[in-house]
């Protein structure tokens, strides 16, 4: 085993991310003042590109300051179907370093280096190799933080923004947070800032100077100990890499119970059709499936079945509940509440494509999805199922 | 019956007779090598499975025409033991005797009236050069199946012409073209299992400068290589269209160096898995490779060579992509590519054979 580094924890922050990837699907915004969000008369900016935010626009600003701010600026409706394709080549840009990741939003991940130095480099070169990677793969800049623990890891990413790498050597945390603002410490928020205003406790310089019991007085023992600590560069958190979900499930109680047979089989389709475009959205698939349903007497029945293949394929899971479903014992059964279960959940990974169509049914959904994203739900369904009426 | 002959000449002709025949334990009589002597100083050697059957005409001195059925594992490692001297074979009802030099052995026969009875093919009659189609058939083997749910796509389509032969192989992710010159008296259609038709394409390559008889009916196809028989039973069923796969014309085409290609694909696949195939950028620079996994390490490989057409990244099974490169000859090969989604085309410096790849679809395609 290599000795761990000093200073094995990165931020790694994609630039203005959603004006960003604007850019990128129309260049001609290049060089143009770009906000995400607030194309309504209600809503706030998302985010704004870096010519934005020298008009002073931020993101979270409501949209009728930023046009007052930036008349010229272009607001654009936000396009998550695009942000969340660029954000897992991101992720994949990431995960091809180290196992260790944990992402905080589309944009934004926290990496543990430790065990990837002997293959890739010092934490230092893994954030430069990542940067010129981001760069490439995702055609987005970064910046990267590089410290002993995540929130100085954090501040250091903000502190080079846009575009650029900070490293902050674990002996010198205290005098890289000295000057920052006390309001930019995890916790500390507009009346926690107020409040320490009335102290002249202004950096966290100042806050790590201040006895702990006296903020213990003013902010309660709890925030306290948990301000102290962060300014003096104290963060025990680890890297926690994302947990994929153990199962994706839909349920439905009916109003009155279902005896046909015709109606009960055209609920599980539905189940089993919501349940598969979850399972696509979130880019898993499913070896196991569970069907669920309790009578009138409130009997609850499951029963389940493993797939050779795992599959995102409402059909399939369909095909499986439904056999699953005659196969219970007794006839005209009463019910009242069916659900669809997907588990044993896998990665739905790069899949290899076919030339001669065997899975039909898979490509007729996904273009179905596409269909949902943007038209709406329920814009394109199966037959039978369109005379069942709008339900939840 | 009784010969003798030399002992290569028939070792030889027995190992022959039972490559390409699998053994098939239920059936005794299916274990045996058919021996038939007869009087022009000719043996008979047949071998079959019941789906593929070898027949092997060698010459030896006869000197009791007959018929005797013979373990053929058995008489096989036997004749290849002998030391170098003239073999004598005598067969009586019960059984075989050997005898080589000192040595002197006795099998005992299976009952010759159990073995089937096999007829040529009778039908159209096709002619080519054993060299080429020797090269054809490991061309296109290779993208035949070996998923036996989907039996017609374990065979390879003989799609038979007043012009050639076009040999056609696809597993549903690849698909492999060879046109093949040839002289026929009619058209015909045939899905030959690929192991059949593997097993005359290496006996056609020990016999280069010769030709390849086929004969072709409904049901089988037999092919004459020299001396050797080979039939085969046909796969029922309709082959894919093929030809509507074929995409016209191109919009982007690699002109590369076909060696260097393929040493990066398998260098750069190494590192490659089912879910992070080898990405291929092409600019126009060449070909940039890379492949990661995040377990394993991460490798790039930058090909230069002549790209047309605009920047793609298209990721293949590295498998598959240099399974095409292998099978294309010459030089440099062309590598048509649409999109990330469409299939790949490699042709060789020729025509005659074409092979399109489809694409491995990555987690997030950007929209």
């Amino acid at each position: 085993m290599t000795e761990r580094p000093p200073e094995p924890i990165l931020h790694v922050d994609l630039d203005a991310f959603y004006a960003s990837v604007e850019v990128l699907k129309d260049p001609s915004l290049a060089g143009k003042p770009v906000m995400v969000g607030g194309t309504g008369s209600r809503g706030v900016v998302a985010s704004a590109s870096y010519e934005a935010r020298k008009f002073g626009v931020r993101s979270a600003m409501p949209a009728v300051r930023a046009r007052r701010l930036c008349p010229e600026g272009v607001f654009l409706p936000a396009d998550f179907e695009a942000y969340r394709a660029h954000s897992n080549r991101f992720r994949e840009v990431l995960l091809s370093y180290t196992p260790l990741v944990e992402p905080i939003a589309l944009d934004e991940a926290f990496l543990d280096v430790a065990g990837a130095t002997r293959l890739f480099g010092s934490p230092e070169e893994i954030g430069r190799r990542i940067r010129a990677d981001v760069a490439r793969e995702v055609g987005v800049t970064c910046s990267v933080g590089v410290a002993a623990s995540k929130f100085v890891a954090k501040l250091a990413s903000d502190e080079c923004k846009p575009d650029g790498l900070l490293v902050v050597p674990a002996a010198r945390v205290l005098d890289f947070l000295d000057p920052l603002p006390a309001g930019r410490l995890w916790g500390v928020g507009e009346k926690t800032g107020d409040l320490l205003g009335r102290l002249s406790i202004r950096t966290i310089g100042d806050l790590g100077r201040t006895p702990e019991p006296i903020l213990e007085r003013l902010l309660g023992e709890q925030s306290a100990r948990h301000l102290f600590e962060l300014s003096h560069g104290l963060d025990a958190r680890e890297v926690v890499p994302y947990e994929p979900p153990r199962s994706v499930s839909h349920e439905e109680t009916f109003d009155r119970d279902l005896d046909e047979d015709e109606d009960i089989l055209r609920e599980m389709l539905a189940l089993s059709g919501r349940v598969a475009a979850r399972l696509r959205e979130d880019g898993y698939q499913a070896r196991t499936v569970v069907l669920k349903a309790r009578l009138a007497n409130f009997t609850t029945l499951t029963r389940s079945r493993t797939l050779p293949d795992a599959t995102d394929v409402g059909a399939d899971l369909y095909h499986v509940v439904s056999e699953l479903y005659r196969a219970l014992p007794g006839e005209r059964r009463r019910i009242r509440l069916l659900g669809v279960q997907a588990t044993g959940l896998v990665a739905a990974g790069a899949e290899q494509l076919a030339l001669l169509r065997g899975e039909r049914w898979g490509d007729v959904e996904r273009a179905v999805d596409r269909i949902e994203r943007r038209f709406g739900r329920g814009a394109a369904t199966p037959a039978s199922l369109l005379r069942r009426g709008p339900r939840g | 019956m009784k010969f003798r002959c030399d002992r290569d000449a028939l070792s030889e002709a027995l190992q022959t007779v039972q490559r390409g025949v699998s053994s098939r334990p239920g059936i005794p009589a299916l274990t045996g090598v058919l021996m038939e002597a007869s009087d022009g100083g000719r043996l008979t050697l047949t071998t079959t499975d019941l789906e593929v059957s070898a027949r092997l005409v060698i010459e030896v001195q006869v000197q009791e025409a007959g018929i005797a059925l013979v373990p053929a594992r058995l008489l096989g490692d036997t004749i290849k033991s002998l030391s170098d001297a003239p073999v004598e074979f005598e067969a009586d009802r019960s059984q075989a005797r050997i005898r080589c030099a000192a040595y002197e052995g006795s099998l005992r026969l299976l009952p010759a009236e159990d073995f089937p009875g096999l007829q040529d093919p009778s039908g159209t009659r096709v002619s080519v050069e054993a060299g080429s189609f020797s090269e054809a058939v490991s061309q296109v083997g290779r993208a035949a199946s070996r998923d036996e749910a989907r039996p017609v796509l374990t065979g390879v389509l003989l799609e038979v012409s007043r012009e050639g032969v076009v040999l056609v192989a696809t597993d549903s992710y690849r698909l492999s073209i060879r046109d093949l010159v040839a002289s026929s008296d009619a058209e015909a259609k045939a899905i030959v299992p690929e192991r059949a038709l593997g097993e005359a394409g290496r006996a056609a390559g020990a016999n280069e400068k010769g030709t390849v008889e086929l004969l072709v009916d409904e049901s089988r196809v037999s092919f004459r290589i020299g001396d050797l028989t080979l039939t085969s039973r046909l796969i029922e069923g309709e082959f894919p269209n093929y030809r509507q796969l074929l995409p016209e014309g191109h919009e982007s085409r690699l002109t590369v160096s076909r060696q260097q290609l393929l040493d990066a694909v398998r260098r750069v696949g190494l590192l490659a898995r089912d879910t992070t195939p080898v990405r291929v950028e092409f600019n126009a620079l060449g070909a940039r490779l890379s492949s990661s996994s995040p377990d394993l390490g991460q490798a790039v490989e930058t090909v230069e060579a002549r790209y047309e057409g605009e920047d793609l990244t298209v990721a293949f099974n590295p498998q598959y992509l240099a399974d095409g490169l292998t099978a294309a000859t010459g030089e440099s090969v062309r590598l048509d590519v649409r999109d990330g989604l469409k299939p790949g085309v490699v042709r060789g410096d020729g025509d005659e054979f074409t092979y399109l790849v489809m694409p491995v679809r990555l987690p997030a395609p950007v929209s």
